[in-house]
C-alpha cells in the first residue's frame, strides 16, 4: 500500500466505499484505488482483518452472492450503525485533517 | 427472558458448539473469498499487459504474509477454547487406548462428566433461571423493545427518560450500557476494561452499597459531560490500585477524558449482565466519553438498555398493563429506524442477549477444558508406569 494508513482511517474508507452499494472485498480495494487517483492501494493483508473488525462491531454485514461472471463472492453492506459511524468518522476526520494542515502550513521561523 | 431470546440463545449456543465442526467450512469460505480476490487481481494485471504468470505472481505478492493474517482472521472467527477442548478430548482418548490404566482413566472420565454436568447446570442456573445476585434482585425487570425481525432491542436514552417520568409501576428506573469497552489509564498502567455507563438510580435500584467512598448522586448525572466521576470494582481496586484506600479522589483517564474515582463497589458485584464482569462504572451523562460511534443521548443512537424495580404492590402483570397504555409515548422516544412495535417487560433473570450467553458458555467450557487438562496431567505417572 502506498503510504501508511492508520487502522481507523482504513476502516472509515471501507465504510465510505460501501456507502452507495454493497461490494465484495476486491471491489472495495478497486474503488478506494480509483477514488484516490491511484494513491491508495489497499492490500488484502489490511483489508480482510478490517472487514472482519467492522463486521464484528456491527457496522457492516456480509452475504454470499453470484457476480456478473457467475463467480461466488462475499458482498459487504453497511448497517444502520455503520451509516451513523461513517458520518461521525467523517466529521472527526475533517476536523482533524484541518487542524493538522493548519500546523503544517505554518512557515518556520 | 422472552421466548425469542431463549430461541436465539439456544441457536447461537448450538452454533458455537458446532462451530469447531464447521471450522472447515469457515476456512473453505475464507479461502474461496481470497481466491476470488486473487483471480480478480490477476485478471486486472493481465488487462494491463502483464503475462499470465507475472500477473498471478504480482497478485499474490500483494497478499503480504497470507498465512499469518489468515490465522488472525480465523482466530477471530472461531472459538479457540472449543477447538482446544476437542483436541484435548482426542488426545485423552488416544492415551486411554495406549495404556491400560483403565481404572484411572475411567475415574477420570466419570469425574469429567460430573464436572461438565455441574458446570452446564450451573451455567443454565445462573444464566437463565436465577434472579440477579443483588439485594433487590427479585423485584428487577428489564424493559425493551420488540421489532419486526423478531429481535429484542435496547430502547435508548430518551425512552428511558420517558419511562422514568411516566412509569408508575416502577419505583426506580435506570439506564445502563453494560458492555462498554473503556480504556483506563491509572497509576502508569493503561488497558481496556469492561465498563458500564449507568444512570444515577442504577446502584440504589440494585440495593448495593459502596465498599469505600460513594456512588454517584442524581446531581452528578444531570448535565451532559459535566461530572466525570467513576466507580471502580473491588477487583479493579485490588489489581490496579493495590487496595489502597487513597484511591478515593484519585484522577484517572477513561477514553482520554479525566475522571475522578469516587467509590469502590462491593466485593463480588459485577454489574447486571451475567458473564460480563463490569470493573468500572461512569454516569450516563458521560456517555459521550463512553461511546464514540454516535451521540448515545439521542433517540437515534439507542445504546442504553432500561432496567427498573417494581414498586411495592406492583406486579409484572400490572406493569405490562401500564406499559401497553404508555406504548405510544415510549415509542415516540425510540429510534424510528428500529421499527419497534411494542414495549415488553420481563423479569431480570439471566442474560439479556444471546451474544452474552455465548460468551458465558465459552467461559464455562474453557473451565471444563482446563480442569480436564490438569487432571490428565496428574494421572500421567500412573498410566505411564503400566505401559
Amino acid at each position: 500500500m502506498a503510504g501508511e494508513l492508520i487502522q481507523g482511517t482504513l476502516d472509515m474508507l471501507v465504510l465510505k466505499s460501501l456507502q452507495v452499494e454493497a461490494m465484495h472485498g476486491w471491489g472495495i480495494t478497486e474503488r478506494i484505488e480509483q477514488w484516490s487517483g491511484g494513491v491508495l492501494q489497499i492490500n488484502q493483508g489490511s483489508l480482510y482483518p478490517a472487514l472482519h473488525r467492522l463486521t464484528r462491531d456491527g457496522l457492516i454485514t456480509s452475504s454470499w452472492r453470484v457476480t456478473e461472471n457467475s463467480r461466488r463472492a462475499r458482498y459487504y453492506a453497511l448497517t444502520a450503525a455503520g451509516r451513523r459511524a461513517l458520518s461521525n468518522e467523517q466529521t472527526s476526520w475533517e476536523r482533524l485533517s484541518e487542524a493538522v494542515n493548519l500546523i503544517m502550513r505554518m512557515a518556520p521561523g | 427472558m422472552s421466548l425469542k431470546g431463549w430461541l436465539r440463545a439456544a441457536r447461537s449456543m448450538g452454533r458455537l458448539a458446532t462451530g469447531f465442526i464447521d471450522r472447515e467450512r469457515q476456512d473453505a469460505e475464507l479461502d474461496e473469498e481470497l481466491d476470488f480476490h486473487i483471480a480478480q487481481a490477476t485478471e486486472r494485471n493481465a488487462r494491463r499487459g502483464m503475462l499470465p504468470d507475472e500477473a498471478r505472481r504480482a497478485a499474490l505478492a500483494t497478499l503480504g504474509g497470507r498465512t499469518h493474517w489468515t490465522e488472525q482472521t480465523r482466530d477471530e472467527q472461531r472459538s479457540r477454547p472449543l477447538e482446544d477442548f476437542a483436541r484435548d478430548v482426542r488426545y485423552g482418548t488416544s492415551t486411554l487406548h495406549r495404556s491400560p490404566g483403565f481404572a484411572v482413566s475411567a475415574v477420570l472420565t466419570i469425574a469429567l462428566a460430573i464436572a461438565a454436568t455441574a458446570t452446564v447446570f450451573s451455567f443454565v442456573n445462573t444464566v437463565y433461571l436465577r434472579p440477579l445476585n443483588v439485594p433487590e434482585g427479585r423485584r428487577l425487570v428489564r424493559i425493551y423493545g420488540a421489532d419486526r425481525p423478531e429481535l429484542d432491542v435496547q430502547l435508548g436514552f430518551p425512552a428511558y427518560q420517558a419511562l422514568r417520568a411516566r412509569g408508575r409501576s416502577f419505583d426506580l428506573v435506570a439506564a445502563h450500557y453494560s458492555t462498554a469497552p473503556l480504556y483506563l489509564t491509572s497509576r502508569n498502567e493503561a488497558s481496556e476494561v469492561l465498563g458500564a455507563v449507568v444512570s444515577a438510580d442504577y446502584f440504589p435500584m440494585l440495593g448495593v452499597r459502596p465498599l469505600l467512598g460513594r456512588f454517584f448522586g442524581r446531581d452528578e448525572d444531570a448535565v451532559p459531560d459535566r461530572d466525570p466521576v467513576a466507580v471502580i470494582s473491588c477487583g479493579l481496586w485490588q489489581s490496579r490500585f493495590g487496595g489502597d484506600a487513597g484511591v478515593i479522589g484519585e484522577h484517572v483517564t477513561i477514553n482520554t477524558r479525566e475522571f475522578t474515582v469516587i467509590g469502590v463497589a462491593p466485593q463480588a458485584f459485577e454489574g447486571v449482565t451475567s458473564g460480563w464482569a463490569n470493573e468500572l462504572w461512569i454516569p450516563t451523562m458521560m456517555l459521550h466519553a463512553g461511546y464514540r460511534w454516535c451521540d448515545a443521548l439521542q433517540r437515534t443512537c439507542p445504546i442504553t438498555s432500561v432496567m427498573a424495580r417494581l414498586a411495592p404492590g406492583a406486579s409484572l402483570g400490572s406493569a405490562r398493563a401500564e406499559l401497553s397504555g404508555l406504548r405510544q409515548t415510549v415509542l415516540d422516544a425510540t429510534d424510528p429506524a428500529d421499527s419497534i412495535y411494542t414495549i415488553a417487560v420481563t423479569p431480570a433473570i439471566g442474560v439479556p442477549t444471546s451474544q452474552q450467553a455465548q460468551a458465558y458458555l465459552v467461559r464455562a467450557l474453557e473451565s471444563i477444558r482446563r480442569s480436564a487438562a490438569s487432571r490428565e496431567r496428574s494421572s500421567w505417572p500412573a498410566s505411564h508406569s503400566r505401559s
